[in-house]
């Protein structure tokens, strides 16, 4: 230790610790800058390092300078006094600043690479999703109907549609193909569901709950949903939503890894707002269709508004029975703020919050289609199916039997028939 | 100069790394056998500015930064590191990551869940649950195995990428086979309601050891598997003993909170309310959990020391229950307070108390040790980084 304090003191003297990168040893040397070469020398070794060669490793926390050679396990570690000295000696190598240069290079690169990536999952996916979409074989998409359809089976009970009704059903379906040039045969399906929804499968299932149709007043309005749904159906909307989704999944892993920290976080709540503002979208453009497709079958061009109008009464509904329950329960302070923000948060999220919107925007459009006025549906048949699911409920009990029933169905012998049975509507349109 | 401030009684930093030369001191050039002293000088005045810099990267880059950010706290934790004032190296870089995270999602993820994909298209759709039923054992298999191969991988990595005096850790052997042990105790450990779970953690242990080098010399571990982890079981039970009576403790308050909300038609009322008090009843229930599994975590810190050695020296971590309790429920605070972007400060609290309490009993003749001749991989542990495991220890 004195003899080293003593070296440090000659201000010409510059002192390291080196490790030859081939034994476990540490030499303390003397480093000179001989020519075009850096001299290490110590007791027992004298080496030279090319300058040119030379590469600079990450500092230590304490400022020491750590020097190696291209390709090589040594080092040779200098204190910060040291590393002072020597930097006149090698100013490109010890220069502070190309560090910090490197890592602005590498954070705004990165930057560049993710908004990149951002850009073309915002813009690029939604434009190449719909004539992908349109490019995805019929039978495909057929294929892919017909497991979502069976996921909704397992998931949902089965209403037991008498042949008449469904016939009925049938009828209003082929009216809407006929005029929407929808690629699939449209084959309609109501379940049995605690909430008011339809909603359009890949390859032509159209499946609305009995708790939708309870909500409507007249076949009219079944109508005009199912126009909007055929419109999804026609334009291949799921199609082209599930590629997109599917792409934006697999970019969005590709982005953030498994990982499930804040920053993961916070792009998949982006992903998600993002997959909602592309819904709306073909929402809005399913309604223009949906529209089109109501005055060529000579339906009611007003029943999708007076849909939208009683959708968004019974909203209202369910605000007014919060708000009672509030008022009621205001004894107890703290659980009525955590309802009010739930209701808050129910009102933000809702995938239809324009719902008064949209019932403005198509009466409006409706106004100048004309109608017979022959209803879309003879009034027993629309008798007979709001009383489908209150007569033919086919009930199990949770999800995970369902599920149990069906491998059970699968493992037994007569899969096929089963299976088909199970879905109850019809024979699947794909061969085996 | 925090840093400085907040080193203990250990001594400056600066003296123990730079000019000394203390430790090689009794080095005579003939007889050269040391004694291994360790010491960890981390502070937060020290991470704290790599993890602001890793946050606010991490959020404009949508988290591409990861990688390097990630390279830069290990890079700070090894080098605040030091074995007789000789730094940790940690040698890795962000690129490999980066890199080793592309491949693995080209080459093994991207196909996995292509095959699924068209198997969800290209089988008849009233089979596909029978088909879904016969893969679904093979494929909680394969990404067990795959889990395996990730630890292995990784630490692999991790090994060569560190040195010490220019000397290169590193590991041997076989992925194949740590990812099929580590299968089949797993399967042990379900089918023993747990109770294998230390035995397997400790073979795991000493199978990686087993063939982990410093330089060309190899660690080494017992001969056998028998008594592995005998030393920890009895934390284990307490363990196991209170995670079950949690368990009831947690049903049964769940059944009462979800009791109150039937009314009419006997279907629980799931809202938010109650969904906000089950999920506080459940963190309650993983504290307790928590907590009565510091002995045990404890307990497997110490014998896995125990049983490693490397060239006659013994290791001994003085890990005991209430310290490493600390550690945790304060990284547990930093880590829920930051959202998870302080992770770094609660990965360094953890190393440093490692590091800290790791003492080395024995001498060597380290200057006898030559250069690992196995350079490691050449790229990181992209497929660890998938499973998201492949953070900092």
């Amino acid at each position: 230790m004195p003899s080293i304090s003593a070296m440090s003191s000659d201000p010409t003297l510059i002192t390291g610790l080196f490790a030859d990168g081939d034994t476990a040893r540490i030499h303390p040397v003397s480093v000179t800058v001989e020519d075009d070469r850096l001299a290490l020398t110590g007791d027992s070794l004298r080496l030279f390092w090319r300058i040119k060669r030379l590469r600079r490793l990450p500092d230590r926390p304490d400022g020491s300078v750590v020097i190696s050679e291209t390709d090589s396990d040594a080092r040779l570690s200098l204190d910060r006094e040291n590393a002072a000295r020597l930097r006149p000696l090698l100013p490109r190598l010890l220069d502070d600043r190309s560090i910090r240069r490197g890592t602005w290079m590498l954070g705004g690169s990165l930057t560049a690479l993710a908004a990149g990536l951002a850009g073309f999952m915002v813009y690029g996916l939604p434009m190449l999703a719909t004539p992908l979409a349109q490019a995805v074989p019929l039978d495909v998409e057929a294929r892919l109907g017909a497991r979502s359809n069976q996921f909704v089976a397992w998931f949902t009970d089965e209403c037991e549609t008498p042949d008449a009704t469904q016939a009925a059903l049938d009828e209003l379906g082929d009216r809407l193909e006929a005029v929407s040039d929808s690629p699939f045969e449209l084959k309609l399906r109501i379940v049995d569901a605690p909430f008011p929804n339809a909603f359009a499968l890949p390859g032509g299932w159209i499946v609305v709950t009995d708790d939708l149709i309870d909500a409507m007043e007249s076949p009219d309005e079944l109508a005009g949903v199912l126009a909007h749904e055929a419109a999804h159906v026609a334009q291949r909307h799921v199609m082209a939503a599930q590629l997109r989704e599917m792409g934006f999944g697999v970019l969005l892993e590709f982005l953030i890894g498994g990982g499930t920290g804040a920053g993961q976080e916070i792009a998949r709540t982006g992903a998600t707002l993002e997959s909602l503002r592309h819904s709306r979208a073909a929402e809005a453009e399913a309604d223009a269709y949906a529209l089109a497709y109501l005055a060529a079958a000579d339906m009611n061009p007003e029943a999708l508004a007076d849909f939208f109008d009683r959708m968004q009464s019974v909203f209202e509904d369910m605000e007014a029975e919060i708000e009672d329950a509030e008022a009621e329960g205001d004894s107890e302070r703290t659980e009525t703020r955590q309802e009010r923000a739930e209701a808050w948060l129910r009102s933000t999220l809702r995938t239809h919050p324009d719902t008064t919107r949209r019932a403005e925007a198509s009466r409006a459009a409706a106004a100048g289609l004309d109608w017979s006025g022959t209803p879309a549906m003879s009034n027993e048949d629309w008798a007979a199916l709001g009383a489908v699911c209150e007569t033919g409920v086919r009930v199990n009990d949770t999800a995970m039997e369902r599920a149990a029933d069906r491998i059970a169905d699968a493992l037994s012998t007569s899969t096929k028939d089963e299976a088909d049975a199970e879905v109850g509507t019809r024979p699947e349109p794909e061969p085996e | 100069m925090s840093d400085e401030a907040d080193v203990p009684a250990g001594g400056d930093p600066a003296e123990n790394l730079g000019m000394t030369g203390q430790a090689e001191a009794p080095t005579g050039e003939d007889d050269a056998r040391e004694r291994l002293v360790f010491n960890q000088s981390a502070t937060w005045g020290g991470i704290l500015p790599i993890t602001l810099l890793n946050a606010l990267l991490n959020i404009i880059t949508l988290t591409l930064w990861r990688f390097w950010g990630r390279t830069r706290v290990r890079r700070y934790l090894w080098s605040t590191t030091t074995v007789n004032g000789t730094p940790l190296e940690y040698t890795g870089s962000g690129w490999e990551l980066f890199r080793s995270f592309i491949v693995v999602m080209l080459f093994v993820l991207l196909p996995i869940y292509a095959v699924m994909f068209a198997g969800q298209l290209l089988l008849p759709p009233e089979q596909f649950m029978l088909y879904f039923g016969l893969a679904y054992i093979p494929i909680i298999l394969l990404f067990s195995w795959l889990l395996g191969v990730a630890v292995w991988v990784a630490r692999r990595y991790r090994l060569s990428r560190t040195t010490w005096r220019g000397i290169r850790l590193g590991q041997s052997g076989s992925a194949n086979r740590y990812a099929w042990a580590s299968v089949g105790y797993s399967i042990l450990t379900s089918l023993t309601l747990g109770w294998f779970a230390p035995a397997a953690e400790m073979r795991l242990t000493r199978m990686l050891w087993a063939d982990t080098f410093y330089g060309d010399h190899r660690f080494s571990v017992p001969q056998g598997d028998e008594g592995l982890a005998g030393p920890t079981y009895g934390a284990f039970a307490l363990a196991w003993i209170f995670g079950l009576l949690g368990y009831f403790a947690f049903i049964a308050v769940y059944m009462v909170l979800v009791w109150d909300t039937i009314e009419a038609g006997g279907q629980p009322d799931f809202d938010i309310v109650l969904i906000v008090k089950i999920y506080a009843a459940l963190l309650v229930y993983m504290i307790i959990v928590g907590i009565f599994s510091l002995p045990y975590a404890a307990a497997l810190l110490r014998r896995k020391a125990q049983i490693v050695s490397f060239e006659g020296v013994r290791f001994t971590i003085r890990a005991n229950t209430f310290s490493l309790g600390w550690v945790y429920a304060l990284n547990f605070v930093i880590i829920a307070g930051t959202l998870g972007l302080g992770l770094p400060i609660a990965q360094m609290r953890l190393w440093r108390y490692i590091f800290k309490r790791l003492e080395a009993e024995g001498e060597i003749d380290i200057a006898s040790i030559r250069q690992n001749a196995d350079k490691g991989p050449k790229s990181g542990e992209g497929l660890a980084d998938a499973f998201d495991i492949g953070n900092v220890i």
